[in-house]
């Protein structure tokens, strides 16, 4: 009786830190991306240096969480990825600027839709 | 290397506390889906040692999950047959009355070969031997002897029963710790161990094993380098 206690409480406990996990994981994601979101859509100006770097600063923040859910290599590309960023603002590349900002939502979206338990996720 | 080395001290008490938590069994001895269980929470465990990118999340998760899974289906089972028989299946007759059911053998896919290595290790080499023989849930083939091929036992001899026999001896003492409950299932106590410990010149911290039985027989082995 007293295993079947501790393993229907570790079960519980297993499911709601999961999904809790999860909402902390989508809140965060979310957050990140609408950052990365209004910088991609801000026009080439000296305030994309700025805001870039706003945008590395959030992530290493939130980063701290997500290491403990997310394959640490593929934080590690995002984290190269964001580095980038203010470097070519202040160089005035652009073009590399906007492109790698859609690398780095490209790839928060596919982190966002493989962390949700759907259809595809589960096949 | 400190992580992997962190990481896998964190498994190893995971997976050892999961392991006690489904309760023990020996192996060889596992039904299906205990079977299943182990097996893949061998293999999970290796995913976060080898793979430092891997979160530690990933591999406790899973293995937790499964061993809860476990109890909580033997729980059910306990109080199901259908779900015991849809689990575990059923135990099969091959042998009855002397004869093998050779269509129950080829539905098991147990060939003959298989049939007489489980028969030879339970100590049966002659298929005339066996009266009953079932291959359990565990695959483990059980069997019943002809009355002729059994072992002699004293009831068979028709001796009287010697009740002082019946209970095997006990540990008493094992690498210098005493166990006062079998001392006291033997109806001895700590002053009788020290009598006994003292005769044989020792001490009782320098007892290695010591086994009793209800007669007041014991064994006594000391440690290595004790006087």
């Amino acid at each position: 009786m007293k295993r079947l206690v501790t393993a229907v409480v570790l079960l519980v406990l297993i499911i709601g830190i999961s999904t809790l996990s999860l909402f902390a994981l989508e809140r965060e994601l979310e957050e990140i991306c609408a950052c990365a979101g209004e910088l991609r859509q801000a026009p080439p100006s000296a305030a994309l240096e700025r805001d870039s770097e706003e945008l590395f600063r959030l992530w290493n923040e939130k980063e701290r969480l997500f290491v403990i859910f997310v394959r640490h290599d593929v934080l590690d590309e995002l984290t190269v990825l964001m580095a980038e960023l203010p470097s070519l603002a202040r160089h005035g590349e652009y073009g590399h600027f906007y492109s790698g900002l859609d690398v780095i939502l490209a790839r928060l979206d596919d982190l966002l839709d493989s962390a949700r338990p759907t259809y595809r996720n589960l096949l | 290397m400190l992580v992997t080395f962190f990481r896998t001290l964190i498994l190893y008490a995971v997976i050892v506390f999961g392991v006690r938590l489904m309760g023990k069994r020996q192996l060889g001895e596992l039904q299906p889906s205990e079977l299943v269980v182990t097996i893949l929470i061998s293999n999970i465990a290796t995913l976060p040692i080898e793979e430092v990118e891997t979160p530690l999340f990933s591999g406790l998760l899973p293995i937790l999950s499964l061993v809860t899974f476990e109890v909580i289906i033997s729980a059910i089972n306990l109080r199901s047959r259908w779900l015991r028989r849809l689990f575990s299946g059923s135990p099969v007759v091959v042998i009855q009355n002397g004869e093998i059911n050779q269509q129950k053998l080829r539905e098991l896919r147990f060939s003959v070969d298989d049939l007489m290595i489980q028969l030879r290790q339970n100590q049966i080499f002659a298929v005339d031997e066996v009266d009953f023989a079932v291959v359990e849930t565990t695959g483990k083939l059980s069997v019943y002897q002809k009355y002729g091929a059994r072992a002699l036992t004293p009831k068979t001899l028709e001796m009287p029963d010697q009740p002082d026999q019946n209970a095997p001896p006990l540990v008493v003492v094992s690498d210098g710790c005493v166990y006062t409950d079998y001392l006291a299932l033997c109806g001895k106590d700590m002053a009788w161990l020290a009598e006994i410990a003292a005769s044989r010149r020792t001490e009782i911290r320098d007892i290695l094993l010591m086994t009793l039985d209800r007669t007041g027989n014991y064994h006594m082995v000391k440690r290595e380098g004790a006087l």
